[in-house]
């Protein structure tokens, strides 16, 4: 099996679907469940900025979330601010 | 008093810069600075912007040559609008997330309020509430939203990256399909 149908063949049992876009400037990893109710509804941020630690990194999200609650919550993702705090 | 009435003249000033219409103009990078091209405006740009601005939650209008969002954006996002409208696959994967924040009228009449947790804020439907939780070494922090779904975030260097683990697929004389996708890592 060549590597598109293989990956094609995995994707079908995949519960999420994935979407890259920026909240606040930042690159930003959006998931949603395929079906409704079903999965994870999340953002997720790589690197916000950088402390003496290391990367700092954002992640929110939901799990299995009634299909209102889960359109309010994408609907809030793009209104996410961020504020570096010492 | 001469204080107090600039204070107002500025103050209107700004308003009336926050709330006036600017006609969009497709703006790219040519390596050097920002370049606006008003002949770039065609009918499919056109339509691309309008989702974008959309999608944004931009205050937009048209008419028959033009689009005009209202207040100020600036060029390095305009740039950044300019090349989504034109990008098919942005376009149509954020048809998804389009739809499902605009055809429910009646969320335009939900109260909203903004939550802030220190290090970030977000604009949430009236009804949801900080909760608290403790965290090992990130700062973690609750959302809920009614009596069955909350939120929850991570901000530190261990934050979960969403990801969805391929599902392992066995072939042979039993074939089976091992579904692990409600394990995320």
């Amino acid at each position: 099996m060549d590597d598109y149908r293989q990956a094609k063949e995995l994707d079908q049992y995949k519960k999420q679907n994935l979407l890259w876009d920026s909240v606040d400037g930042r690159e930003a990893k959006i998931v949603y469940p395929r079906k409704s109710g079903i999965g994870i509804t999340g953002v997720y941020i790589d690197s916000l900025w950088t402390t003496k630690f290391g990367k700092d990194r954002f992640e929110l999200s939901g799990e299995n979330m009634k299909p209102e609650n889960q359109r309010l919550f994408l609907q809030a993702i793009k209104t996410i601010k961020f504020k570096k705090t010492e | 008093m001469q204080t107090v009435l600039s204070t107002i003249i500025i103050s209107v000033f700004l308003c009336s810069c926050r709330d006036r219409y600017n006609r969009y103009v497709p703006t790219y990078f040519d390596g050097e600075q920002f370049v606006e091209r008003q002949d770039s405006l065609t009918p499919q740009h056109k339509e691309g912007i309008k989702k974008v601005f959309a999608f944004y939650g931009v205050p937009f209008r048209t008419d028959s040559n033009s689009v005009y969002y209202r207040g100020t954006i600036e060029k390095e996002l305009l740039l950044n609008y300019s090349k989504k409208a034109m990008d098919k696959d942005w376009l149509a994967t954020h048809m998804f997330i389009l739809t499902q924040t605009s055809c429910a009228g009646h969320s335009q009449q939900q109260a909203f309020k903004t939550l802030d947790f220190g290090t970030f804020t977000i604009v949430v439907p009236d009804s949801w509430r900080k909760s608290t939780a403790q965290g090992i070494d990130s700062y973690v922090s609750n959302i809920i939203i009614d009596s069955s779904d909350t939120l929850s975030f991570d901000l530190g260097h261990f934050s979960n990256p969403l990801s969805e683990r391929d599902p392992i697929i066995f072939q042979g004389k039993t074939s089976r399909i091992v579904d692990i996708p409600t394990v995320l890592i």
